[in-house]
């Protein structure tokens, strides 16, 4: 079976201080300062797309991997290590664009890149990632190549006969579906979330295979790219204030306080529980 | 060691302090018989160490000195802690039948002083705590350990710590001005608080890093600083190779030019923190605080320094300043590191060491060379220098590393001791130091009179003074029998 | 401007999709024109309760096995291909975010996910919704239509449906759950495949696990923790009662824990539970910072404690500064009173 497991390198969000949420010409943030990290989501992803290739090649079946990234020639340290890891084939789709709000030239790419290879069987993605936060590239790519998509998915399996065991988040319970490739998985919020790390034995030795690039224009039309989030645009941005307020409610008494506390703030939240 | 039952000390105990301080409970006894030293380990649900027999809560000198002179007369092992941040093994219950004895609830800030400019607290007031008082007031210890948002002051101080700014501050040594420490006897001792003196040995120096092994430390006078962010300046550059970065640290040390922050990383133990602006390159950091004309002049004549060095280049101050600003352990991250070792079996330790400027760079390659070549299954080994003197610098080695094929109980014997070995034992004949700012803990003991040489005499004696029976945290800095 | 809502039928969790989206209509959509509510169901027996709490007075049910995303998508696309609606409206949840975009991209329209405030403007439909994880807020204009969006979860207050006895509702239905589906395997006879079952037939086989009722610290919607400040065990135990009267789990920090006046496992901070419920109060908690990191993801956190000058007080979004005994006593006193009138859900 082959699998493509497509992830996103976003900066470390969270290290961000107050000051440095400055709003750029374009609708930009300079986040270049924080330290960069795979996608939460698609390290679930890649770690999933890992367990399976083990569990799978236990049962005798043989499993290709492959990883695809879209960015600049800074994330193929990532990919390198992909490679110490056992992936079979490290790409990445060279872009300068800004395509931050654009999952849907984003998923254009990736299933003109499929149609290209016409490889994979499986597409592996995390669900969303944390600077769009656009959460629909999966499910996007899936209407372009017309599979079906299974969402919020937490564990794949392999199942007899080159099918695959998903189990995937509902929102009242879990489902597990055995299904015939080829498909989109998004992963939502599983419990692996780490990628495992290679040894420097293993990114001697796997680490320095070629990363295969290549150019976003020969995904992508011209006209997309530079209009590439056409239908809905980004128009205004703002910082939101997170800063809890440590609001002392007054009374004179105890009895004063509490009633204030349940009839101001209190009564209709509970409510809501 | 003792012959006296868990029983005849608990009931002991109970009636010094009443049962609520008196804890017997199984989880909490497991929790305390082990540090950050054996976190794998404990995440996993194995306590190898024997349990204490009880946690304490102390809440004054006068209970301390009971509590002490009770374990003293019964031969009864006492370990002594505050925040319980240790990493090398110090709070660990060697021996059965032992109390914890926690001080952590004397946590009361006694007095800021800023005309005299020092601050006098209890044992269990929490750095952090402390550090946000000052700041209110305009001031700063100037003390900034990694473990700050959990350490205390008792611990800072019995552990010789040593923080980020130390280049400027110094170690927690150079900030202690005065101390009240209570001995195995239930001798309570007041070292008072003066500029200085020269009233025989500076016996300040008993006290401070005896890590529970002479004495329970109950209170602190550390010195306080004016703290003025504002005129921080900050540089950072890139280079290529670890020896040229030495150089730099020595030369800028040599020049006498006082940096807060002086920081070599190497390109491994970089890129954890650097690989987004600085891809296999050595990363130098360079910090000069204090009041402006001083802040700017430091600055300036460092970056001429630098300069001078082809193959250092400069990078933008506010990469530096976000790598700062995320620079104590983020008490989240604490917690998110819990579950990483869980899912991924990888865990990430260090070993710190200090020699003279002509040694520290062979140390180094030939450390991590060996490591690399010698050891299985490691995912990274690299370090950093971080804490720069006129004479040498120190080395903080780190090394990470899968744990497979080996039930949790091994992780010990079959990487962390043996990594730690080859550090130690390239260092001490190298002739440097083995323990720059952990602490000897339980598990450098092994080293302690090879790391001495002839001068062990003198701390062996300190030993049979202060602790002749031995009932300070057995296995700490000296080996146990 | 004409919208639609669109509801999961299949979940136990319809009633709470209906009352957000009724929420968040009644906020933005005060101009707008609903067209109808399409609801997918599972099964008759919820007819008239789904028809009792439709948010419109139109309502288009669809019945069919089971909640199957390629079905309903299938079967959305064919129904509204030729319908006028300008925007379509999606709960929040997994199901709603995953029909939008898709359905969108079938119609030829735009979507955005996670909107919590929408605007309308000429030729155009403005949404804002929380971007850059949550750090940032963010207008995007939306101008293909139909306009397809999924809501922000809690963005605005839920809204109970109003009870019209003398409207008439308006009530069309769609059967497409073939007699031979079951609820589990979906299996399909003859030649002839309808669109629907061509829709799903990649799936082999399909079982689906109800969600048991989260419970522990770790999901509670509702905690009270209890500090160093306490001082004894019979204090711990007494917040254990007053956290079973007001409704809350029971957590405790570090000091608490580790002096067995609560068993470890109610621990909260670093090295145990990172809590993230609706509402967190704390009593006798000074707020270091190995703590505060447990209650960080809280969405509302109230402190009592008689040390104005505690770090949790500044940390937190109300603070009491008083005793934290006199403060729940009189707390639960008012929750019971209110309990016995029927004020609250509680």
């Amino acid at each position: 079976m082959n699998i493509l497991t497509c992830f996103k390198i976003v900066s470390d969000l969270d290290l961000m201080s107050e000051s440095d949420w400055v709003v750029e010409d374009h609708f930009r943030i300079n986040t270049s300062f924080v330290k960069n990290m795979i996608n939460p989501y698609d390290e679930s992803a890649l770690e999933i797309t890992l367990l399976y290739k083990e569990q799978a090649e236990k049962l005798g079946s043989a499993v290709n991997l492959s990883a695809l990234t879209i960015g600049s020639k800074q994330l193929d340290a990532y990919l390198k290590t992909l490679y110490a890891l056992r992936f079979d084939k490290a790409v990445r789709i060279e872009n300068q664009h800004d395509l931050r709000f654009s999952p849907d030239a984003i998923s254009t790419v990736i299933a003109n890149y499929v149609k290209v290879i016409k490889k994979p069987e499986v597409i592996i993605l995390g669900r969303q990632s944390g600077v769009g936060d656009n959460a629909k590239t999966p499910l996007l790519v899936a209407e372009h190549l017309g599979w079906p998509c299974i969402s919020q998915a937490v564990k794949i399996e392999p199942a007899s006969e080159g099918l695959l065991k998903v189990s995937s988040m509902a929102d009242d319970g879990l489902v597990i579906e055995t299904i015939r490739p080829p498909c989109v998985l998004s992963i939502g919020n599983a419990p692996n979330s780490y990628l495992r790390i290679p040894t420097l034995k293993d990114k001697v030795n796997y680490g320095k295979k070629e990363i295969e690039v290549l150019e976003i224009e020969n995904y992508l039309n011209q006209a997309v790219l530079e209009q590439p989030s056409e239908g809905h645009n980004i128009t205004g941005l703002k910082p939101i204030n997170h800063k809890r307020q440590g609001v002392v409610i007054e009374g004179s008494t105890p009895a004063e306080k509490a009633q204030n506390l349940y009839h101001n703030y209190l009564q209709e939240r509970l409510k809501q529980l | 060691m003792s012959t006296t039952s868990k029983t005849q000390i608990v009931e002991t105990l109970i009636s010094i302090l009443g049962k609520e301080r008196v804890i017997t409970d199984e989880e909490v006894l497991k929790e305390s018989s082990v540090d950050r030293f054996r976190r794998f380990e404990e995440i996993h649900g194995y306590f190898t160490q024997p349990l204490p027999v009880a946690v304490v809560y102390l809440r004054n000198k006068n209970e301390v000195a009971a509590v002490l002179k009770f374990a003293n007369e019964h031969n009864i092992n006492l370990v002594a802690r505050t925040g319980d941040s240790a990493t090398e093994g110090g709070l660990e219950t060697a021996v059965e039948n032992s109390i914890v004895a926690d001080g952590s609830e004397m946590n009361k800030i006694i007095k800021i002083d800023p005309y005299n400019m020092q601050a006098t607290c209890e044992c269990g007031t929490s750095l952090q705590d402390l550090e946000d008082e000052l700041r209110e007031q305009g001031y700063t210890t100037g003390h900034s350990p990694q473990s700050k948002p959990l350490a205390q002051m008792g611990g800072l101080v019995a552990t010789r710590s040593i923080g980020q700014f130390s280049t400027l501050y110094g170690g927690i040594e150079d900030m202690v001005v005065g101390l009240e420490a209570v001995f195995p006897t239930g001798e309570i001792t007041k070292i008072k608080d003066v500029p200085r003196r020269a009233a025989g040995p500076d016996i300040r120096h008993v006290i401070i890093g005896n890590e529970g092994a002479l004495c329970y430390i109950t209170e602190v006078t550390v010195k306080i600083f004016k703290y003025r962010p504002e005129n921080n300046y900050l540089l950072g550059y890139t280079l290529n190779n670890m020896k040229t970065g030495f150089e730099i640290l020595r030369e800028v040390m040599a020049e006498g030019y006082k940096p807060s922050i002086a920081r070599l990383y190497d390109v491994e133990d970089g890129a954890s923190h650097f690989s987004h602006f600085a891809e296999d390159k050595c990363v130098l950091i360079l910090m000069a605080e204090g009041p402006k004309p001083l802040a700017d002049a430091t600055g300036k004549a460092m970056e001429k320094i630098v300069a001078k060095y082809v193959e250092c280049e400069k990078v933008d101050p506010r990469l530096i300043q976000v790598w700062f600003d995320n620079l104590n352990w983020d008490v989240s991250k604490v917690a998110e590191e819990r579950t990483e070792i869980m899912e991924t079996k990888n865990i990430s330790n260090t070993t710190e060491i200090s020699a003279t400027w002509d040694r520290i760079y062979d140390i180094y390659k030939t450390c991590v060379e060996r490591i690399r070549n010698e050891m299985p299954d490691m995912t990274l080994v690299g370090g950093h220098s971080s804490h720069s003197y006129l004479n040498g610098t120190n080395m903080y080695f780190v090394y990470n590393y899968n744990v497979v094929d080996c039930n949790p109980k091994q992780e010990i014997t079959k990487y962390h001791l043996p990594i730690k070995k080859i550090i130690v034992e390239e260092t001490i004949k190298a002739g440097g130091s083995m323990c720059h700012h952990h602490g000897v803990g339980k598990h450098r003991t092994r080293w302690i009179q090879e790391e001495y040489g002839s001068s062990y005499y003198i701390l062996e004696t300190l030993k049979k003074a202060f602790d002749p029976k031995g009932i300070m945290n057995k296995g700490t800095i000296f080996p146990g029998e | 401007m004409k919208h639609t809502i669109v509801l999961n039928g299949c979940s136990e969790t319809f009633l709470s999709q209906a009352e957000e989206v009724n929420g968040f209509a009644a906020a933005y959509l005060k101009d707008s024109r609903a067209d109808k509510t399409i609801i997918f169901h599972c099964t008759d027996r919820h007819k008239p309760f789904l028809i009792a709490n439709s948010p419109t007075p139109s309502t288009q049910l669809i019945r069919l096995p089971r909640y199957q995303p390629e079905i309903i998508l299938r079967t959305l696309e064919q129904l509204e291909a030729s319908s006028n609606t300008e925007l379509y409206l999606f709960p929040g949840d997994f199901a709603g975010s995953e029909l939008s975009p898709r359905l969108a991209y079938r119609l030829g329209g735009s979507s955005l996910i996670a909107v919590n405030k929408i605007s309308r403007t000429e030729n155009a439909l403005t949404c804002h919704k929380a971007v850059y994880s949550n750090y940032m807020q963010a207008e995007f204009k939306l101008s293909e239509r139909p306009y397809c969006i999924s809501l922000a979860k809690g963005s605005t207050d839920p809204l109970p449906i109003a009870v019209e006895n003398d409207v008439e509702k308006d009530v069309s239905e769609i059967d497409i759950a073939n007699q031979e589906w079951s609820n589990t395997v979906l299996s399909f006879k003859g030649d002839q495949k309808s669109e629907p079952e061509k829709a799903c037939a990649h799936i082999v086989d399909y079982e689906f696990v109800k969600k048991e009722a989260a419970s522990g610290l770790e999901n509670a919607n509702y905690i009270l923790v209890a500090g160093r400040g306490v001082k004894m065990k019979e204090k711990v135990d007494k917040l254990h009662t007053i956290a079973g009267q007001l409704g809350a789990e029971l957590g405790v920090s570090r000091p608490v824990a580790m002096s067995a006046w609560a068993p470890l496992n109610k621990l909260i901070g670093v090295s145990g539970i990172m809590a993230k419920p609706q509402i967190c109060i704390t009593a006798a908690v000074s707020g270091a910072a190995a703590f505060y990191t447990g209650i960080e993801k809280s969405k509302l956190i109230i402190a009592i404690n008689t040390d104005r000058g505690a770090p949790i007080i500044r940390a937190s979004d109300l603070a009491i500064v008083d005793d934290y005994e006199k403060v729940l006593d009189e707390l639960v006193q008012i929750i019971t009173e209110a309990q016995c009138k029927g004020d609250t859900s509680l």
